[in-house]
């Protein structure tokens, strides 16, 4: 007898997010089920207003649902309020922003250090780490350079490396390669396939890129607020169990 | 995370400058009107406080030294049977008028000293004895008044003759560090010849000034004295002391001028400090926002908040007061009675301390409600 068990790193259930607009409420999601897996890429796409922001802004904790539950490893965490959530985050969630959202007053390495400084690691310790990471995304050598002066690949590459500072088992990617050119989305792509394969953490995509299907464990498609179509390649994300 | 704050507050240095020039300008406001202050509660009482004795004798309903009715120079006598007191005797303060050898007319304030005064007034000669001024009759004035006394442009010299309410006197000798807080400076000279400045007859004073025995107290020594001159007002040094700080500093309003300026440039500082700040969270809004998504609390981007400010409030007290100290020391000879002791200098630090803090509080409470969902919103 052989077992399958799956096991995500997130499972959203039946979450409605609405918004007041005046007398009347705008719901943007209409209950909303996925799991999110070690070591899966996932793509989350679908046309602008269908809400897939707001579904990548919840499951970083960022928001709260209206209805529904978010589960992080196995805990609800859909109650919980700011004085907790901070520890979650720096714990548990990485986050690469389309438009990078780095320190403008900090250089590269100083960029990764912060992440770093939040996860307790500090000084010479924290420097010698965040160098190892920009090494590991190829911005070694372009350590002490600030924002303003790397061009849009390079700080998603430093965004990258700052996403690695935490142990995070989740990564959550806002259209990474949707400021870059094809050579550098693929250099990003190329990286967050391996943080998904190698790492063992769960990777999740917003984007709108198809090109990245390809490379995807599942891809889920969303219209309207709801998940319209969702596509896991046989094989991708299930751990075999031996006979017991 | 002090690197953070250190380098927003230097990656802006358009903002920083701004900050700069707020904190500067209010510490060197805050700590030159409180140094006035200072100055001016030493200047209205110094005569009191340096003069030596132990109680003070006057009209009753007299609130300061300056302006005082006159009273009869035998109260002298009648002080001194009183068991307890050393030593007794009269004091003349007046205001009278100075006109120059080429004219011009000034306000001073005359004090009368007898010949063989027991009184440490003036206590510090910058040329000149003292005791042989009071024997030979010249007039003793301080020598920061030199410019302004001097007559065609030159520095008032000794051996000048002015006249002062009309009679002819001659410049015998300089004080120093004699400050008055009113534009009129202390002229000292003999009783007699105070007399007629003051336009006084013989025979009357306007203060009796009584040293105490040794091992007797001036309170109990005042308090003999109140039941033998019940007619009189008789303090103590220390009260007559306050009682003219008091008048001068609060009941003319002179002094919650001064207060009220003070608050003005901490709260100038405040808004200045506390809009800059604020405009530059307002521009890393979605940076603190990044923070926060990556699992920084509402206290740890507070404390980037006010280590900023603390930063900037640190250089700028650092500048500002250098400034002030510098002031401070070149005022007085320009008759600007500022005295910016260490301890002020001290206490201004803390003060720019809670300025800061005060300025970075909208900001702290802008991040506070900050939503981190603010990152996706690019």
């Amino acid at each position: 007898m052989s077992g399958v068990v799956e096991q995500p790193v997130m499972r959203v259930r039946g979450v409605r997010k609405s918004y007041r607009e005046g007398d009347h409420a705008l719901e943007v999601l209409h209950g909303i089920d996925l799991d999110v897996c070690r070591g899966e890429l996932t793509l989350l796409m679908g046309p602008s207003g269908s809400g897939k922001t707001t579904l990548l802004t919840i499951m970083g904790l960022l928001l709260k649902p209206t209805a529904g539950r978010v589960e992080l490893l196995g805990r609800d965490v859909t109650a919980l309020g700011e004085a907790d959530l901070p520890a979650i985050r720096r714990r548990h969630v990485g986050f690469i922003f389309q438009s990078f959202n780095l320190l403008s007053a900090l250089n590269a390495v100083e960029n990764v250090e912060v992440a770093l400084a939040l996860q307790g690691v500090r000084g010479r310790a924290a420097r010698r780490r965040a160098m190892e990471l920009l090494e590991n995304v190829g911005l070694a050598e372009r350590w002490n350079h600030r924002p303003d002066a790397l061009s849009g690949g390079e700080k998603q590459r430093v965004s990258v490396a700052r996403a690695l500072a935490s142990p995070a088992e989740l990564i959550l990617a806002d259209e990474p390669t949707g400021n870059l050119d094809s050579r550098t989305s693929a250099q990003v792509v190329e990286t967050l396939r391996r943080l998904a394969h190698e790492e063992d953490r769960a990777v999740f995509v917003v984007t709108h890129d198809p090109g990245l299907r390809a490379l995807a464990d599942q891809v889920i498609q969303m219209r309207d607020g709801t998940v319209a179509d969702s596509i896991r390649p046989a094989g991708r994300g299930l751990v075999e169990l031996p006979a017991a | 995370m002090p690197l953070i704050a250190w380098r927003n507050l230097f990656h802006d240095k358009l903002k920083l400058s701004l900050a700069l020039v707020g904190i500067v300008f209010s510490v060197v406001l805050v700590t030159l009107q409180v140094g006035l202050f200072i100055g001016a509660m030493h200047n209205c009482s110094c005569i009191i406080d340096r003069a030596g004795a132990d109680v003070w004798i006057m009209k009753k309903g007299t609130r300061n030294l300056d302006m005082a009715d006159q009273i009869p120079e035998r109260v002298v006598f009648q002080a001194i049977p009183t068991p307890g007191v050393a030593w007794a005797e009269p004091l003349i303060v007046h205001f009278a008028a100075w006109r120059s050898d080429d004219g011009r007319q000034e306000n001073v304030e005359v004090v009368g000293l007898r010949r063989d005064t027991r009184l440490n007034l003036p206590w510090q000669m910058a040329s000149g004895d003292r005791d042989r001024i009071l024997r030979t009759g010249g007039v003793i004035i301080d020598e920061r008044e030199r410019l302004r006394f001097g007559s065609g442009g030159r520095l008032l010299a000794l051996g000048e003759t002015p006249e002062i309410s009309g009679h002819a006197t001659r410049v015998a000798g300089f004080s120093t560090g004699v400050g008055t807080f009113t534009t009129a400076p202390y002229v000292f000279t003999e009783f007699k010849r105070a007399l007629d400045f003051a336009c006084m007859p013989g025979g009357s004073t306007k203060f009796v000034v009584v040293g105490a025995a040794a091992g007797v107290a001036p309170e109990e020594l005042a308090r003999r004295l109140r039941d033998r001159l019940p007619e009189m007002d008789v303090l103590t040094t220390a009260e007559f002391s306050a009682i003219s700080r008091d008048y001068w500093l609060f009941k003319t309003g002179m002094g919650l001028g001064v207060i009220l300026a003070s608050a003005l440039g901490f709260l100038v500082g405040v808004v200045i400090v506390g809009q800059t700040m604020y405009s530059a969270t307002i521009e890393r809004l979605q940076e603190y926002g990044t923070l926060k998504a990556l699992g920084m609390g509402n206290l740890g981007l507070s404390r980037i908040i006010v280590q900023q400010a603390l930063i900037a409030g640190i250089l700028g007290y650092g500048i500002g007061s250098l400034i002030a100290w510098h002031m401070g020391c070149k005022l007085p000879t320009f008759n600007v009675p500022v005295e910016v002791p260490l301890w002020w200098t001290a206490t201004m630090f803390l003060v720019t301390v809670g300025m800061c803090i005060l300025a970075s509080i909208t900001s702290v409470v802008r991040v506070f409600r900050l939503e981190p969902a603010i990152v996706f919103r690019g």
